[in-house]
């Protein structure tokens, strides 16, 4: 029985003596092929590698529940290729359900066209643009403030409506079906349409230029 | 208030973010050539004395790759709290 243990050399020590194979050269010889395999699915390398570092970090861990060949189990290299795959596979399955904090949506939310377009032809801008700008804050805010039943639609709006995503790239993120998604997003549409005409008709317009 | 678990994506499309995470190669190569670059090496490098042999330039392949290794695997464990550092 191998005592469980998080120290790293203690745990590299158990995995050469549970495979026979140094850690740092099994590392060496399947991280390239592992890459090649993981980004077939990914389509992004930076994705691919931290899966592949995932992948390594679970099979240290886990190396007390290895089953070599003469005990029923596999070799050690198809070990880790199923490991790196249920990676994946639980990645895109969360990828879909949970909400994703990346680098590039930091950057987006903070973007706002009031900053990039200031000023009109070096005048003062239009009344009509900052009306656009209000409302075009409040349709975000409503599509971001969707209750849970309509969670479906707000995942697809969100997509499509605020990070600009094609019917096509919503289809194959979520993995579901090109028709659906473009009747989940007219419904949604729908949804916020309704939503909003109450908003906009509580909200006063012509106060925009005091507000900002 | 509870709070939702989110994933945290490090992929950008951003080519300083893209360098940003390969920094790590940077202290490789300063590494590597501080402890194995001989002035033979240089030497050879700048083609003034070709005199190496292929077990020598092998040798210095193999070098460069555990270097590599042995950095990307301490990096490994450095953003991993699954692990108990030895040092």
């Amino acid at each position: 029985m191998i005592e469980k243990t998080n120290k790293i050399s203690e745990l590299e020590i158990q995995f050469e003596e549970r495979t026979g194979i140094n850690f740092k050269l099994f590392y060496n010889n399947h991280k390239p092929k592992l890459m090649w395999y993981i980004a077939r699915y990914t389509k992004n390398a930076e994705v691919a590698e931290d899966h592949v570092e995932d992948a390594f970090i679970q099979a240290l861990l886990n190396i007390g529940t290895y089953k070599r060949p003469d005990e029923g189990g596999a070799q050690v290299n198809t070990w880790i290729y199923k490991i790196a795959e249920n990676i994946v596979k639980k990645a895109h399955k969360d990828k879909g359900r949970l909400p994703t904090n990346s680098l590039d949506k930091e950057m987006s939310e903070n973007f706002h066209l009031s900053n990039v377009i200031p000023y009109d032809d070096g005048k003062k801008i239009s009344e009509e643009y900052k009306v656009f700008v209000k409302k075009a804050s409040v349709i975000k805010e409503t599509i971001y403030n969707l209750p849970e039943k309509d969670s479906k639609y707000k995942k697809v709006l969100i997509m499509r409506e605020i990070n600009g995503m094609a019917y096509k790239e919503i289809s194959e993120e979520l993995n579901i079906n090109l028709s659906t998604i473009k009747s989940q997003i007219k419904k949604g549409r729908n949804i916020i349409k309704k939503k909003v005409q109450k908003k906009f008709q509580e909200i006063d317009f012509n106060g925009v230029d005091e507000e900002n | 208030m509870k709070k939702t678990k989110e994933i945290i994506s490090y992929e950008s499309s951003k080519w300083y973010i893209k360098f940003w995470r390969k920094r790590w190669y940077i202290y490789a190569i300063i590494l590597h050539l501080k402890n194995y670059m001989s002035f033979e090496i240089w030497l050879n490098y700048l083609l003034i004395n070709d005199n190496l042999d292929d077990d020598e330039r092998e040798n210095f392949r193999k070098k460069w790759r555990d270097t590599k290794t042995c950095i990307e695997l301490t990096k490994m464990y450095k953003f991993s709290a699954k692990f108990d550092r030895d040092d």
